[in-house]
């Protein structure tokens, strides 16, 4: 965080520090999702695991296509972070990512599906995170919630656009790439908000009806038997 | 559904390690050498290659749909970009921004980039339209099976349930439900029941098919294989050309012929030492699989031998 604020600081001074910002954050993010990725090998998943996440990920990815001509108004950020609050960070970041990589296979790929599978993920983890924490949230606090990852969504992807494509690199510059995406984003947080409001609530207790089924708890007593 | 079209041709042919490697070390160069005649060479054999595998009228309606993010950038760098030295217009002066200046070297900036964008967007659409995403993913799930499987089975599982959700609505219709209600909050009213009927569904199916995985051996084992992908000459030689083109590139940057002099003043077009010649010789290397496209059709003996 120090750093980033320096950065941050220093930023004007020094336009671009004769980096490959581009590539360095690309490399970031790609070594970031690998990372994750191997972790959820090396956990050697279920297969009740690997069926629900691939049914909340194909679902989000698919909600993702009907709604696609309208701009930033999708429920895929919403199915994303309820997964998330309900079956905890990691499912979270799983099906967020997945669901961008996915739903770009049929909207087609880009130099920004590496981007998307962040940022979507890190909305399930954050959720995740937030589910862990406590459950019982407001229907208002929860509507918070998903109306903030509509801009942190923005934020990430146009810092992304920012650092790859424009110079110098300055907080104007940055003020303007965000001006020219802040409606898509406003309509996309507004999207979640409504989303949320209508829906949150009833499908975080579907969710958590079949997370409780997925739980299998082996209670083993004293002399080793269960 | 998906955006790849099996035609059989040529360039589809490739072994995914080779299609990977080609379109990799493009999309690579694209972001680390950012000399205008570069990526001009680099959108010309794009383009070549778009042609060769039937994607130009596709191409066309991709480049439109991002032409909002090209302007952007076109006109968000002269606009804020100040270090140039050749003013061609100075406008009013803005709260935020301060005085407008329009500098020679900041449009030249913008287009460039601009450019650099349309490759890179270039670069994904070739890929899409090589690549079979079911190879592509029998290829990577020998280092990576779990999230492969997932994500195989999460892709097979969109089409079916858009039939499944396209059922659901017909049944809704048929018992007078309303579907066509004005405003965003209406239509998110008339689809939730929609929605949740299909979360459940789909949920409860999930059951399913983890026995069904379970039943077919999953984690059992190491994982088996239904096909083998044939590595080919052809591969090879793409593999060994995209290799070439790689330290290509890497001799451009480390005489620094990879980046274009814009500011504070344009500087001459080749500045380092030799950089045309390895300029032509990343091309050569990057044309190959074209060339290799040329022989398959018109080449009996090259096509044998590949």
């Amino acid at each position: 965080m120090a750093l980033l604020i320096y950065l941050g600081f220093d930023i004007k001074a020094n336009p671009d520090w004769d980096l490959n910002w581009s590539l360095l954050t690309l490399a970031v993010a790609l070594l970031g999702l690998h990372g994750f990725f191997l972790r959820f090998e090396d956990r050697k998943p279920s297969s009740k695991e690997i069926a629900l996440l691939a049914i909340l990920s194909a679902l989000a990815a698919l909600v993702r296509l009907p709604f696609a001509a309208i701009p930033s108004v999708q429920p895929t950020t919403f199915l994303v972070i309820i997964s998330g609050f309900v079956f905890g960070p990691g499912a979270g970041f799983m099906v967020g990512a997945l669901a961008a990589l996915i739903s770009d296979f049929f909207l087609g790929m880009g130099p920004w599906v590496p981007w998307q599978m962040v940022a979507w993920g890190l909305a399930g983890a954050a959720a995740g995170f937030l589910g862990r924490w406590q459950k019982n949230f407001s229907r208002f606090l929860l509507v918070l919630f998903a109306a903030a990852w509509g801009y942190l969504y923005g934020v990430i992807m146009n810092t992304w656009h920012w650092l790859t494509f424009v110079y110098p690199l300055t907080w104007q510059t940055f003020a303007a790439t965000y001006a020219v995406a802040f409606w898509f984003d406003t309509f996309h947080s507004i999207g979640n908000g409504i989303f949320m409001w209508f829906m949150g609530r009833d499908l975080i207790k579907v969710l958590e009806r079949f997370n409780k089924r997925l739980l299998v708890k082996r209670v083993i007593d004293a002399n080793g038997d269960c | 559904m998906y955006s790849y079209q099996d035609k059989k041709l040529f360039l589809q042919t490739l072994h995914p390690a080779a299609v990977l490697a080609h379109t990799g070390v493009m999309f690579f160069l694209s972001l680390t050498c950012s000399h205008p005649v570069f990526l001009l060479l680099l959108y010309i054999i794009l383009l070549l290659e778009v042609k060769l595998v039937d994607g130009l009228p596709a191409y066309k309606n991709c480049v439109l749909f991002s032409i909002i993010m090209l302007v952007m950038i076109i006109l968000i760098n002269p606009l804020f970009g100040r270090l140039g030295s050749t003013v061609l217009w100075s406008g009013p002066v803005l709260p935020v921004t301060g005085r407008i200046v329009f500098t020679l070297e900041a449009v030249l900036y913008g287009i460039n980039m601009g450019m650099r964008l349309l490759v890179v967007i270039t670069v994904f659409f070739l890929y899409n339209r090589m690549m079979n995403p079911d190879r592509a993913f029998s290829f990577l799930a020998r280092y990576a099976p779990g999230s492969v499987m997932l994500i195989t089975l999460a892709t097979r599982l969109v089409p079916y349930l858009a039939v499944q959700f396209k059922n659901i609505k017909e049944v809704q219709q048929t018992r007078g439900v309303e579907f066509d209600c004005p405003g965003i909050t209406g239509k998110i009213k008339s689809y939730y029941p929609l929605l949740k009927v299909l979360l459940l569904s789909s949920l409860e199916n999930a059951f399913n098919i983890a026995e069904a995985i379970q039943s077919r051996g999953y984690g059992s084992g190491p994982r088996s294989y239904y096909t083998r992908e044939k590595f080919r000459p052809r591969d090879v030689i793409v593999l060994a050309a995209s290799g070439g083109a790689l330290l290509g590139g890497m001799v451009l940057m480390a005489g620094g012929g990879a980046e274009f002099q814009f500011y504070p003043q344009l500087g001459p077009l080749f500045a380092a030492p030799g950089q045309p010649v390895v300029m032509i010789m990343i091309g050569v290397f990057l044309m190959l699989p074209a060339f290799l496209n040329w022989g398959w059709q018109y080449w009996p003996y090259l096509k044998w031998r590949i």
